[in-house]
């Protein structure tokens, strides 16, 4: 498995257990500004674009994962 | 080797040639194979060595890499198509397993009830013996009285 896929892993797993904190953390971080009603694919197309796109979320995101690292 | 949960496989889900030797339950990539047949469904899919393997990289060192690729365009596009199977497929997961935890909870549910009527029969067979006994007695003072 490259990091490609350890990436997509990570981001596909991440979404389907914090589906919600994800939404928060996106909003927080304005990434998007309304988590209502976000699908899988818009809660990935968001995660990637706060990661490329914002240090901040790229910081929480870790956060989020390295706290739940025994689920994800 | 036991056999590998197939919805959940994550070896299903990767085209994995590079050796790095990730290593799933239920099923392998790369050169590391370790299996289980205990265990959900959600457990099987999630808990997974991934994280282990990206804690001893450091998760962040694996985003850079990963978001590194980012460059690009066909590459952020297979990732979020992977991402996506995956969170699908992890959905899906859990929706497996909250339909077992609420088959179990009315199998709980049903066998409580079974209990509680036992136990109402339990008390109704001790009440009817009760009144047997204490029928009986009357009869037989009335008789022992009568015949005196």
């Amino acid at each position: 498995m490259n990091e490609q896929q350890v990436l997509a892993t990570i981001v596909g797993r991440t979404v389907a257990l914090f589906p919600m904190e994800l939404g928060d953390l996106l909003v927080k971080n304005g990434v998007i500004i309304n988590s209502d009603n976000l699908d899988t694919s818009a809660l990935v197309d968001g995660v990637f674009a706060g990661l490329s796109g914002s240090e901040a979320f790229k910081n929480d995101f870790t956060n989020l994962v390295e706290s739940n690292i025994e689920f994800i | 080797m036991s056999t590998p949960n197939t919805y959940f496989n994550p070896s299903n889900s990767f085209n994995t040639s590079s050796g790095v030797g990730y290593t799933f339950r239920g099923g392998t990539s790369g050169t590391t194979a370790t299996t289980t047949s205990s265990g959900s469904a959600v457990g099987n899919y999630f808990r997974s060595d991934v994280g282990k393997q990206t804690i001893s990289q450091g998760i962040g060192a694996a985003l850079n890499f990963g978001i590194a690729l980012f460059g690009s365009n066909q590459a952020r596009q297979d990732m979020k198509a992977q991402a996506n199977m995956i969170a699908k497929q992890g959905q899906d997961a859990l929706a497996v397993e909250q339909e077992r935890t609420r088959q179990a909870l009315i199998g709980l549910e049903g066998a409580k009830l079974q209990g509680a009527g036992a136990g109402g029969n339990t008390a109704l067979y001790i009440g009817l013996g009760v009144v047997g006994v204490v029928v009986l007695g009357v009869v037989i003072f009335a008789v022992t009285r009568r015949s005196n």
